[in-house]
């Protein structure tokens, strides 16, 4: 029904608003021809409508306005003059923004509540738990992962739980161990061969009783947690940060260790004495003796060759207790070089000066059925094993004086054991060739 | 109800938030003579009305992840085109209460050219600007047909309903230009603008009636010729 009130000022406006209504044909069915009965009986009212009409025409006749061409073209420069179109989808960035000060926030609160409860540290799900132990199938070669087979968290020693835990054997596998430092992804690993037995006494102190470790890579943890030690039946080994390898030999005779990066203090168990066995060092440890002195895990040796006056003959041998990589003579850059010396021949009123010439890249010479690509790139050398090679000298002394020859040899390569990466200062022994009578 | 219309803008806008700038153009084109013809009446000024626009087509892409399916495209295109332009009187609002300010100052030092915003000589890219382009069209669209009074009538009437539409309150100017200038109903009003039919209705009386009483020269009838006695 139409609303009858016609007072100024009611909330709808009456009866004016049901004209303007009327007008628009807001009106349904039965308000119109209730209007329409009420107009038929009211001139006023059917002025004020006549007016309403006409007030509507006048805004009907207004111009029509349209908008200038290229709107859409200026809307698409400006978003992306203001960056809007970055981003594959709108608005992505802003939601972006929004949720990373969320996450800012959250992290805030976070802190805060870490703060308010006495500094206390994210805890491990349990305790003893000091990292994780992932098995493998055993690598047939080196620096090989075959598949994975179990992962298990890595437990510290605890003789009186019921069973015992904490007290690992490989048997079958290779074994993969994930030790947190503390500090953000940054873990202390190691790789255990297979048949070994061992356990952790602490977070940072590992009884090996078996077997080897093949690479023990270890990265500083905090300042209170020390060196990560290995004890063996034969000493304990002591590292800060590096990389080694770890053996226990089959006899269990004795204890090899290898140090590939950084160095490592290596302790008798039967002596107070103590090595600094530093990258590209071994040494080996018994019971009742005194630890070897470290030694180089390869040796460079030259000599002449048998029946020939300038051809020398090159020998780098690993004399270590791991496989070695080591470069081989044809290479990019000077691998072996030879140091050249000599003294210029006494005579009565003069001083004898000695001359060094600079070090020149020797040349492999292959020997019958080599060729050239077996002098070239890389080759792993396993303990004992051998990298020979012969060189003519002769291009260095053709037009030297008579005299006493001194020649060095030095290898340059970097050293690749399995347990990282290492570069010392190899260098053969001093060969004299005299060419005083020649 | 939905009509085929409002099916093809929900595909749009699923196509938008995909980040799909095709669907973005065909919703650009499909609602922009609208808009713009709603700034225009708003603001009575081309550039505005351009600004307004673009700003608002700005927030559909950026607020497109925003959209919910319950509300019509068409509707929440307007509210986010009203909110820009309440945006914008907002920000008028102060520019003119500094303009004042400054005004004042510059005819206390003897510049008695200082001009309010409400002045069409204050802005060049404001009125002046739009009642050049205006003749220009006028011009173009009715070449011949129309004489000097005529247009100079048509001329006096715009000039009216545009200082009477700058004269209401900005709500009512926009309900009654939504109303009168866009042929929208109620309910749509009601729900782009997410106010009860009731304060639509209201809106548009009292608009009206300021309006007509404002156009009164041009509304009410000629007197009638006094009938000539019969022969």
């Amino acid at each position: 029904m139409i609303d009858e009130d016609t007072r100024p000022g009611s909330p709808q406006g009456g009866m004016g608003a049901v004209l303007v209504s009327y007008a628009l044909g807001e009106l349904d069915a039965g308000e119109q021809s209730a209007l329409e009965s009420r107009l038929q009986q009211a001139p006023a009212l059917q002025r004020e409508l006549e007016e309403i009409r006409r007030h509507l025409k006048l805004h009907q006749d207004v111009r029509k306005v349209a908008p200038r061409r290229g709107s859409y073209e200026r809307l698409r420069a400006r978003m992306k003059r203001e960056g809007s179109l970055e981003g594959a989808v709108p608005g992505a960035h802003c939601m972006a923004r929004r949720s990373f000060v969320a996450a800012a926030v959250f992290g805030l609160v976070a802190v805060a509540l870490l703060a308010l409860l006495g500094g206390a540290q994210p805890s491990q799900s349990r305790p003893d738990q000091i990292g994780q132990i992932v098995y493998h199938n055993p690598s047939l070669t080196l620096g090989q992962k075959r598949s994975e087979v179990a992962r298990n968290e890595l437990l510290l020693y605890n003789p009186d739980a019921r069973p015992p835990q904490g007290e690992y054997d490989t048997s079958a596998y290779d074994a993969f161990l994930w030790l947190p430092t503390g500090q953000a992804n940054t873990y202390s690993s190691l790789e255990i061969v297979q048949n070994s037995a061992f356990r952790f006494t602490a977070a940072r102190t590992m009884e090996l009783q078996r077997g080897g470790i093949r690479r023990l890579d270890v990265r500083p943890g905090s300042i209170v947690d020390g060196s990560f030690t290995v004890r063996t039946p034969h000493g304990r080994i002591e590292v800060d940060e590096g990389a080694l390898a770890v053996t226990v030999t089959r006899d269990g005779a004795r204890t090899q260790v290898t140090v590939s990066e950084g160095s490592a203090r290596v302790f008798g168990a039967d002596s107070d004495s103590v090595f600094q066995v530093t990258a590209g060092f071994c040494t080996s440890i018994e019971r009742g003796k005194l630890p070897d002195p470290p030694r180089p895990l390869l040796q460079l040796l030259v000599g002449q060759k048998p029946g020939s006056e300038f051809e020398l003959e090159a020998t780098l041998v690993n004399t270590g207790f791991v496989p070695v990589k080591i470069a081989r003579a044809y290479a990019r850059v000077p691998v072996y070089l030879l140091h050249v010396a000599y003294t210029a021949e006494y005579e009565p009123g003069t001083l004898p000066e000695n001359t060094t010439l600079p070090p020149v890249q020797v040349t492999p010479k292959p020997e019958v059925g080599e060729t050239a690509a077996d002098h070239r790139g890389e080759t792993w050398l396993e303990p004992g094993k051998a990298y020979r090679f012969t060189f003519d000298v002769s291009p260095v002394l053709i037009n030297a004086p008579r005299v006493e020859f001194w020649l060095r040899l030095e290898y340059r390569g970097d050293l690749y054991a399995p347990s990282g990466q290492a570069r010392s200062m190899i260098h053969s022994r001093n060969l004299r060739i005299d060419m005083r009578n020649r | 109800m939905s009509t085929a219309s409002d099916n093809q803008d929900l595909k749009l806008m699923a196509a938008i938030k995909r980040g799909d700038s095709d669907a973005f153009e065909q919703l650009f084109y499909k609602y922009y003579r609208r808009l713009y013809a709603l700034f225009y009446r708003l603001a009575w000024d081309d550039g505005r009305a351009e600004d307004l626009l673009q700003e608002t087509f700005m927030r559909v892409w950026r607020g497109a992840l925003t959209y919910k399916d319950d509300l019509k495209v068409s509707s929440w295109v307007y509210r986010i085109g009203r909110n820009c332009w309440i945006d914008l009187e907002a920000r008028r609002k102060s520019v003119r209460r500094a303009v004042d300010i400054e005004s004042d100052a510059a005819l206390d030092s003897g510049r008695v050219d200082a001009l309010s915003e409400n002045d069409p000589r204050a802005t060049t890219s404001g009125r002046y600007a739009a009642v050049k382009t205006l003749n220009i069209i006028d011009t173009i669209a009715n070449p011949a047909e129309e004489g000097p009074d005529n247009r100079a009538a048509r001329r006096e009437v715009e000039e009216g309903v545009r200082t009477g539409l700058l004269d209401l309150d900005p709500m009512h100017r926009l309900v009654l230009v939504m109303s009168f200038y866009q042929g929208m109903t109620y309910s749509e009003i009601s729900e782009a603008l997410e106010i009860p039919t009731g304060t639509v209705k209201s809106r548009v009386y009292y608009a009206e009636r300021k309006l007509r009483e404002r156009l009164k020269k041009f509304v009410q009838p000629a007197p009638q010729p006094a009938p000539e006695a019969a022969p």
